[in-house]
């Protein structure tokens, strides 16, 4: 039986989203196995080459969220959820759920990546402690970046913002100067820290924090964008 | 009770202004809203769904304002949009199965039915149907909670005759003339509101030009067609 205001509504938008990443999940999987085989194939096959494959493939998986947000807005999906009789909360909620699910296998192929590339970078210190540190990172990491990219992407109208990748690349250069005058020695730091018995608790309880304030803040951002959703004048579906 | 109520109902764009409308509609009634492009039919309708963030006045159904309706309410109220189908890769049995998921009173033997009848390609993809089945499917889905409000915009617009007549049957079908189901729907096609309709609303530019039922119509020129006497109206306003 069907259950509005309840888990019905939002199971079946949960396995919506998740259905909906399945295509570009398979996509980057096939894109990362054909990647790692030339690399084999050619010679060229190092830990760092391959790091840098499976990291992008973790990536991708999670970036089918924003994209399939704006793709609702642009073709109609979006009008099309809003006409059923669920709360944009209830929507904004089932698309950030089905995130955090598809984040954390997407985590674990980085986390895989990044431990492959410091094991090449410092062999004699990697161990079990930074391996599953990284992981942990990555999985918040990964889930607060894309709860961000969705919200950003319901609430504002990025897809008519020219400005919006020249913003995008100021911040990131920005972010980047920060670190290299703050944080020189990021790979150094992390292997530092993770030999602390405090470093994964820490790491946990702040990342936890900081997902759970990045998620309240997109759950409403989304949601108000979802509420407000208005078909763009030339492309007026209902 | 009135289920439908619209006071001083206001909707203000950029670009255009709807209303102030004041419309009340009756259990059983069928009303078609007519008006050129950009008349603010298919805004209406929004309103009359729970669709619109904000709006000016009141709109009732069945007593509860639809701004602070909640899902129960909402679930009660059976949309065929004009053009929005969902999402195109799913096939019309997977569409059909996601919404059943958000109606209490989905009929899963009634939607079957009416698919099968309107001989839906079960396993074609929402995005390869053709506009007259897209039609079909969004009725079907409209209807297999059976709503007692039920608000269709340009259900038969775009539609081979012989598609338009089919699509209007079962608008009668689901809601007769002597039930107590509510239907509202927009059209340009006049000889659809002669078919179709007991009350007709005529809006231009956002205003109400005209609220009158067809017997009134027909007894205000007699003689002539009612599709004629809508012309004439909208002509002269």
């Amino acid at each position: 039986m069907a259950d509005p205001n309840g888990y019905g509504a939002l199971r079946a938008l949960v396995r919506l989203e998740m259905r909906r990443s399945i295509p570009l999940v398979g996509r980057a999987l096939i894109f990362g196995g054909v990647l790692s085989t030339v690399l084999l194939a050619t010679g060229t096959f190092t830990f760092p080459r391959l790091a840098f494959v499976l990291g992008l493939t973790g990536i991708i998986p999670v970036m089918a969220f924003p994209m399939n947000a704006l793709r609702d807005k642009l073709d109609g999906g979006l009008e099309f959820l809003r006409i059923l009789p669920v709360p944009p909360e209830t929507q904004a909620a089932a698309r950030l759920l089905a995130l955090a699910v598809v984040a954390l296998p997407a985590a674990l192929l980085c986390a895989v990546a990044a431990a492959l590339a410091l094991q090449a970078d410092a062999p004699q210190i990697i161990g079990p402690q930074p391996v599953l540190g990284l992981f942990v990172a990555l999985s918040l990491g990964l889930v607060g970046f894309g709860f961000f990219a969705v919200a950003v992407v319901l609430r504002f109208p990025v897809h008519q913002s020219g400005y919006l990748p020249l913003m995008l690349m100021a911040a990131l250069v920005g972010m980047s100067e920060l670190g290299n005058r703050y944080l020189p020695d990021p790979v150094g730091a992390f292997l530092a820290l993770s030999g602390h018995a405090w470093f994964l608790p820490a790491l946990w309880t702040s990342g936890i924090a900081m997902v759970g304030a990045l998620g309240w803040l997109a759950f409403h951002l989304a949601s108000e964008g979802i509420a407000r959703f208005r078909p763009a004048k030339n492309r007026i579906l209902w | 009770m009135q289920p439908v109520v619209m006071s001083d109902f206001t909707v203000e764009y950029p670009e255009f202004t709807l209303g102030p409308l004041d419309l009340s509609l009756d259990r059983g009634e069928r009303v078609a809203l007519v008006g050129p492009n950009g008349a603010g039919k298919s805004t209406t309708l929004k309103g009359l769904v729970g669709l619109l963030p904000r709006y000016g006045g009141s709109v009732t159904f069945d007593g509860t304002e639809l701004r602070d309706a909640g899902a129960e309410v909402r679930a009660r109220i059976g949309v065929l949009p004009e053009r929005v189908l969902g999402f195109g890769w799913m096939t019309v049995t997977e569409h059909l199965d996601f919404l059943a998921s958000f109606y209490p009173t989905w009929d899963f033997r009634y939607a079957a039915e009416l698919a099968q009848r309107l001989e839906l390609p079960e396993s074609t993809k929402v995005a390869d149907l053709s506009k007259g089945n897209g039609v079909k499917l969004s009725l079907v889905a409209a209807e297999a909670y059976r709503p007692p409000l039920l608000l269709l915009d340009e259900p038969t617009s775009g539609l081979d005759p012989v598609m338009r007549t089919e699509v209007l049957d079962l608008i009668e079908e689901c809601a007769p003339r002597d039930g107590d189901r509510t239907v509202v729907f927009s059209s340009h096609i006049l000889e659809d509101i002669e078919a179709a309709a007991d009350r007709v609303v005529m809006l231009r530019e956002g205003r109400l030009l005209m609220d009158a039922s067809v017997v009134e119509l027909r007894a205000g020129n007699p003689g002539a067609s009612l599709s004629q006497t809508l012309r004439e109206r909208l002509a002269h306003g």
